[in-house]
């Protein structure tokens, strides 16, 4: 069996999401900061006719900066886990990487939270974001539910 | 203010469009007076920034606020000071975004994302949040 992922780089760091999970790909678009709204979640961008969260994956996870409000990003990465859907600001994306079950291994070498796992992609060692279980923790839903 | 289609209403909504750093609006029907800061008898206005955790009112930045909105929030009137001017915008049915149930939360008072064409988006406020947000976090306290 294998697991098909996108890379996606923000604030420097590759790390990849399953790209099951992915929607669409934006270009350059600006979101709009929400006064109020969790760190995680700051702000929203129009996206086929509805207004869908930002996720900020810095302040989800700590292991960065977070986003600069007025600062679009160049790529927004939409998807949609845990009966959510979000949008994710990145730097870049690369080509969806198929790679083998085995080839996702328990993280060894990240410590970014809500990454159990990683994989080599291209001899690079990436963090596999687990969306389910970050977005379940923002807004307190099961993922089945 | 024109007599316009209420929240939820089908129809284009005439919303009342403040310009100020972060653009926002509010349903026009929602909009009981706004008037010159001199000629306002009312409560002391709220500052949106102090409302929205920005930061904290100050006597001088009420003072310059030109004008008040008065608006209609349930039974009671919340007192905003404007310090942007006010425009009114139609808008259609598919320009009101309304915020996802993730970001409804006590601490936020919009409720929808306005999409204006070329010009930035506002926020829609909801006068009922703001109260209950004014009432909860920023009890008036002698004024």
């Amino acid at each position: 069996m294998s697991k098909a992922l996108l890379p996606l780089r923000r604030a420097g760091q590759w790390m990849v999401v399953e790209a099951e999970q992915v929607q669409d790909i934006l270009g350059v678009v600006t979101w709009v900061p929400i006064p109020g709204a969790p760190s995680a979640l700051p702000g929203v961008l129009p996206w086929r006719g509805r207004a869908i969260a930002v996720l900020d994956v810095g302040a989800a996870t700590g292991a960065f900066a977070a986003l600069a409000a007025n600062a679009p990003a160049a790529r927004n990465v939409v998807v949609h886990a845990a009966n959510v859907t979000v949008a994710i600001p990145v730097e870049a994306v690369q080509e969806v990487q198929q790679v083998s079950d085995d080839a996702v291994t328990p993280r060894q070498l990240t410590t970014m939270q809500h990454c159990s796992r990683e994989v080599q992609v291209q001899g690079v060692p990436m963090p596999l974001l687990d969306l389910g279980a970050l977005l379940s923790s923002l807004v307190g839903r099961g993922e089945g539910a | 203010m024109v007599a316009t289609p209420g929240p939820g209403a089908a129809g284009p909504r005439t919303l009342a469009v403040v310009q100020e750093d972060l653009p926002w609006a509010v349903d026009a029907a929602q909009v009981l007076r706004v008037v010159s800061r001199a000629l306002w008898d009312g409560e002391t206005p709220r500052s949106l920034s102090e409302l929205l955790g920005l930061s904290p009112a100050t006597s001088g930045d009420l003072a310059v606020a030109p004008r008040v909105m008065a608006l209609r929030a349930a039974e009671a009137v919340v007192a905003l000071a404007l310090h942007g001017d006010v425009t009114v915008w139609e808008a259609a049915p598919a320009d009101v975004l309304p915020l996802p149930a993730e970001l409804c939360t006590d601490a936020v008072i919009f409720s929808a994302l306005c999409l204006r064409g070329s010009a930035p988006p506002a926020l829609l406020l909801d006068p009922e949040r703001a109260a209950r947000r004014a009432a909860r976090e920023h009890p008036r306290s002698g004024l």
